[in-house]
């Protein structure tokens, strides 16, 4: 039975977190009532003409260098021309033939290996109205506030094998996307949403055909469409069909694609180079700027903490998917007073969990690279305990303040002095006969008994580790 | 030259009866035989050079939303009503 | 009204007067502008019916008028236009006056902002008089595929006032106005102007700023100015003229300051290809007349060639009807304009009110230009349309290290009788003179030299 192997390739479209419109001056903001953020452009009045925002070509260029993408210092735009109500020109201004940013890369950890994944293209265009289907009436309702907003299209080549590789993906470029601040990825608000391309072949020979699923509204809604088509068109394959060109909606309720197109009623787009606009000619020097101001994105940071901090997957992610965790951990490192795990567990731990819970930033916290590396090292070393440790943490995260001067104030100092610990553990040993007949008869967990009776004597302040460790030694060598 | 005048039609969003068909169909055939005589030149189009790009301010319209959509034929709870498009 | 003379005889109406003579009566008071511009509307009024040149008066005219004359008497810096009434043609947007472009698609359209242009003639003072008749939507060279029906010639009622901008050049021609704006894609303001023996300036593309002319072909399209004088026209251009922040193609364009109707050292081009094709002997006649008058006057005639003339109509009408056809497509009943009755799906609204919008020229002209776009055919036409206007820009570029104008005629024929009947593709071919300094992006204006001696008088 041949191996059948699926091709995906994704097309994200994020919006452009711009002050204004890509063509007008209207406000480019979410949620406002229904057309209060629009002007005779946007409404493609006649005799309006578009006018390019700058900074949405800049956002477009940063997001280039951040997939590593060729940047066309000079680009054109193109009219999209299709019918529909949220489309007030009846021509979307997009890029066909000379997009912003040409080929790039996004490097995606799967499995813990490196799968480097191509970009085709980066193109700016511009966003189209909502359409509400309202129950009270009988139409539909067109709402032009969201028309004109600008959009980067993200195509990747068809290079993802599966769908955990593509949810991989989106989750990683949704990372850079609030890396280079381009796009705020507000997915509940539309701000990031992507169509799917799947095809199925055998592996070794030519590709099959494709498939595009619209409407795909979450990352996980992605992931369900792909398996889905994935499923469908290996059936067709196996029954001796052949799968035709079609262009899909995804219905994540009820969990099946539904043709929208087929190709003989394929679009035709008639592309003409927009005349109202001249070209897009970049400054070379603010080029140059914004990849030298680039900061390191999280895919590299991701690939960087597995392959040589040797952190996992999981929590590479998490620390990298925030530039202010991924901040505050690779300072702590590079402090270089304690282990990165160390770090990376407190931070994955505790202080997410804080962060989630309260909402608030790293800032917000009292949690400094300082403080924290401070109690990294001093548990690492033994000076505190765990459980110390974490009161500390917990301080540290509400009050901020300096390590040392918490432990001392808390007295959490222990004793990890071996003369001292084997006094402790003679002692505990003499005054517990039976505990200690019970482990050399077997019983493990007798020892932990003994261990808690010996912290107690010592008023929790004994070096807990060391200790089990002196008393196991006693209970086995001695009488 | 075939010309398929109810796909163009169909691309167009109008209608054309099968008696217009024919006389469009003629005019078509017409222009494009005159025009089928351009000459192939190498060049592209002229190339506008570069364009001044605006700066990404908010500058909200001085009109009103009931004077932008004065001239809507249908008017519903702030939005421009058409018949339901497919869903 | 006129001007009374003490022996009582006849003198020149007002509105038959010059921008400089009325500029110059406004200041000394020795007429209002509300007097200026009741003589207008009474001429505009009285020929309607004969020539049909307004679609919509501007009942705020008056006001306007009153406005002028209140800045003038205050000793207000005015400009030459203040309280001068202008005729705007119907597909330049004037906030709170209908604007139509002759179309049921636009019939009741009221735009709620000004074009450019218009502002700036409004800061100016001058008077917008109304909105004046054309083919619909600028597609047509007779002022006769509008829905306010054809644009009749003041110099013999029988014959087209020319288009698309017919309205426009007979209101001048008229007296039913003193200036007008108009706008030029393939020649629709030197044609007509033509015809009705007016002056017809078509500026260069971007000089005058395009935001709120109502688009017909975005990389074609100008606002052009009609006077009855060079000097008039001049005014008017110079005061809708240079950068517009809301349209990226327009720029500041130099222009004299003055005009000096100096000739000596001026080498006037004679293009050899456009001379060939012109047949009418009284034109080529009195063309060449104005020819040889300019060279008495010091001009220099120098022959020149443009081969690429035969190919920019061809290639004009791929370009404007394949960008026409986009620029209507976002008519389709939802925003503004046209929507038919008792539709039912959203696809029988759009079709039904684009196919009861629309006239047959512009649907004609819809379907070629999606044709022309349309997947398969973009390669051969429109693309190479594009490589000819290159090539149209190279030549005009080569012919002018020769020369520093070039001369021809503006139409093969003097006129064109009211609703003639020929082919689309004779009438568009008939554009080969306007055409080229289209393509090119070049000025041109159309300066009568003559008149035919047929039934005109």
């Amino acid at each position: 039975m041949a191996v059948i192997e699926p091709v995906i390739g994704l097309e994200v479209h994020a919006e452009l977190n711009t002050r204004s419109k890509l063509f007008c001056s209207c406000k480019n903001v979410f949620g406002a009532e229904p057309n209060t953020n629009v002007c005779p452009v946007c409404l493609g009045l006649p005799g309006t003409l578009p006018r390019l925002n700058r900074q949405a070509c800049y956002h477009a260029v940063k997001m280039g260098h951040a997939l590593s993408c060729e940047i066309n210092m000079v680009s054109r735009q193109d009219r999209k021309n299709y019918f529909y109500p949220d489309l007030p020109k009846a021509y979307q201004i997009s890029q066909a033939d000379i997009p912003i940013c040409g080929r790039g890369y996004l490097d995606i950890l799967v499995d813990n290996e490196v799968r480097r994944i191509g970009i085709n293209r980066i193109h700016i265009e511009e966003d189209a109205g909502k359409l509400l289907h309202d129950d009270g009436y009988e139409g539909t309702l067109c709402d032009y506030n969201r028309c004109g907003v600008p959009l980067i299209e993200i195509v990747t080549e068809p290079d993802l094998r599966s769908s955990a590789e593509a949810r991989v993906f989106l989750e990683t470029l949704r990372a850079v996307l609030r890396y280079t601040a381009v796009s705020d990825c507000k997915m509940q608000e539309g701000s990031i949403r992507c169509d799917v391309n799947v095809s199925v072949h055998e592996k070794g020979k030519p590709l099959g055909t494709r498939c595009e699923l619209k409407n795909v509204n979450s990352f996980s809604a992605a992931l369900r469409g792909i398996e889905y088509e994935i499923k469908r068109q290996t059936e067709i394959i196996a029954q001796g069909g052949i799968v035709e060109r079609e262009t899909l909606r995804w219905d994540d309720k009820n969990g099946v694609s539904i043709l929208m197109r087929s190709k003989e009623n394929a679009q035709d787009y008639r592309f003409f180079p927009e005349p109202d606009l001249g070209d897009i000619v970049l400054d070379e020097e603010e080029v140059r700027t914004l990849k030298a101001e680039m900061p390191e994105m999280p895919d590299k940071k991701m690939i960087r903490y597995v392959k040589e901090q040797g952190l996992n997957s999981s929590e590479a992610f998490i620390i990298a998917d925030s530039p202010e965790k991924a901040g505050l951990y690779d300072e702590c490192v590079s402090l270089g007073k304690c282990g990165c795990h160390s770090v990376a567990n407190r931070i994955v731990g505790e202080i997410t969990k804080y962060m989630n819970d309260t909402g608030k930033t790293i800032i917000e916290t009292g949690i400094t690279p300082e403080n924290l590396c401070s109690l990294c090292s001093a548990h690492e070393n033994g000076v505190i305990s765990s459980s110390g440790s974490k009161t500390v943490l917990d301080e540290l995260i509400i009050k901020g303040g300096n390590t040392e001067e918490i432990i001392n104030r808390l007295g959490l100092v222990q004793n990890s002095d071996t003369g001292f610990l084997s006094e402790l553990a003679g002692n505990v040993i003499a005054l517990n006969e039976k505990s200690v007949n019970d482990y050399r008869n077997g019983k493990t967990n007798a020892l932990g008994y003994l261990v808690g009776q010996a912290m107690k004597a010592s008023g929790g302040k004994a070096d807990p580790a060391k200790l089990k460790e002196i008393l196991e030694n006693k209970l086995k060598t001695e009488e | 030259m075939e010309i398929d005048i109810k796909h163009i039609a169909e691309l167009a969003f109008l209608d054309i009866s099968d008696d217009e068909a024919d006389s469009i169909a003629d005019y078509l055939c017409g222009i494009i035989g005159m025009m089928s005589e351009l000459p192939e030149y190498d060049e592209g189009d002229i190339t506008s050079g570069g364009m001044e790009l605006r700066e990404d301010t908010v500058i909200s319209s001085e009109l009103t939303r009931e004077e932008l959509m004065s001239n809507a034929p249908q008017v519903s709870e702030g939005c421009f009503a058409v018949p339901r498009t497919v869903q | 009204m006129f001007c009374g003379a003490k022996d009582g005889a006849v003198m020149m109406s007002l509105c038959d007067m010059s921008v400089s003579v009325l500029a110059d009566m406004l200041r000394n008071k020795h007429c209002s502008a509300r007097e200026l511009l009741t003589d207008v509307m009474d001429r505009a009024k009285a020929v309607q019916t004969e020539l049909n040149c307004y679609i919509t008066f501007n009942d705020k005219a008056v006001q306007a008028a009153d406005e002028a004359d209140r800045r003038i008497a205050a000793g207000e810096d005015i400009s030459l236009l203040t309280g001068i009434p202008v005729a705007i043609k119907d597909n330049i947007s004037t906030r709170g006056l209908r604007t139509t472009c002759a179309s049921k698609m636009l019939e009741s359209y009221i735009p709620p902002y000004s074009a450019t242009a218009v502002e700036r003639l409004e800061s100016a003072g001058a008077v917008v008089i109304g909105k004046t008749n054309m083919d619909e939507f600028a597609m047509g060279s007779a002022s006769d595929t509008g829905i306010f029906g054809a644009v009749r010639n003041p110099v013999d009622n029988n014959y087209s006032a020319g288009g698309s901008s017919g309205g426009s050049a007979a209101a001048v021609a008229g007296g039913a106005a003193v200036l007008a704006l108009g706008s030029d894609t393939g020649g629709s303001v030197r044609q007509p102007a033509s015809f009705c023996g007016v002056v017809g300036f078509c500026p260069s593309y971007g000089a005058v700023s395009r935001y709120g002319l109502i688009a017909f072909a975005s990389s074609l399209d100008r606002i052009g100015s009609i006077g009855r004088s060079v000097r008039d026209t001049f005014y008017l251009h110079n005061t809708i003229n240079g950068y517009d922040i809301k349209d990226v193609t327009s720029f500041e364009k130099k222009i004299s300051p003055e005009l000096t109707g100096e000739l000596k050292g001026l080498r006037i081009g004679v293009c050899a290809e456009m001379m060939k094709a012109c047949t009418d002997a009284e034109i080529s006649d009195a063309l060449e007349a104005a020819m040889k008058e300019m060279e008495k006057q010091g001009a220099e005639l120098v022959d020149i060639s443009i081969p690429s003339v035969k190919d920019a109509v061809k290639a004009y009408y791929i370009i404007s009807s394949a960008e026409a056809s986009s620029n209507l497509a976002r008519y389709d009943g939802v925003r503004c304009g046209f929507r038919a009755k008792d539709t039912g799906s959203l696809a029988d609204m759009y079709k039904r009110s684009r196919t009861e919008g629309f006239g047959a020229e512009v649907k004609r002209r819809i379907m070629l230009g999606t044709f022309v776009l349309s997947e398969g055919y973009f390669e051969a036409y429109y693309k190479r349309a594009l490589s000819c206007r290159r090539r149209i820009s190279y030549d005009f570029d080569r012919a002018f290290e020769l020369c520093d104008i070039i001369a021809a005629p503006v139409y093969p024929r003097a006129g064109t009788a009211l609703n003639n009947s020929i082919s689309a593709t004779d009438m568009y071919a008939a554009d080969i003179f306007t055409v080229p300094a289209s393509m090119a992006g070049l000025p041109a204006v159309s300066v009568p030299c003559g008149r035919s001696s047929q039934d005109f008088r």
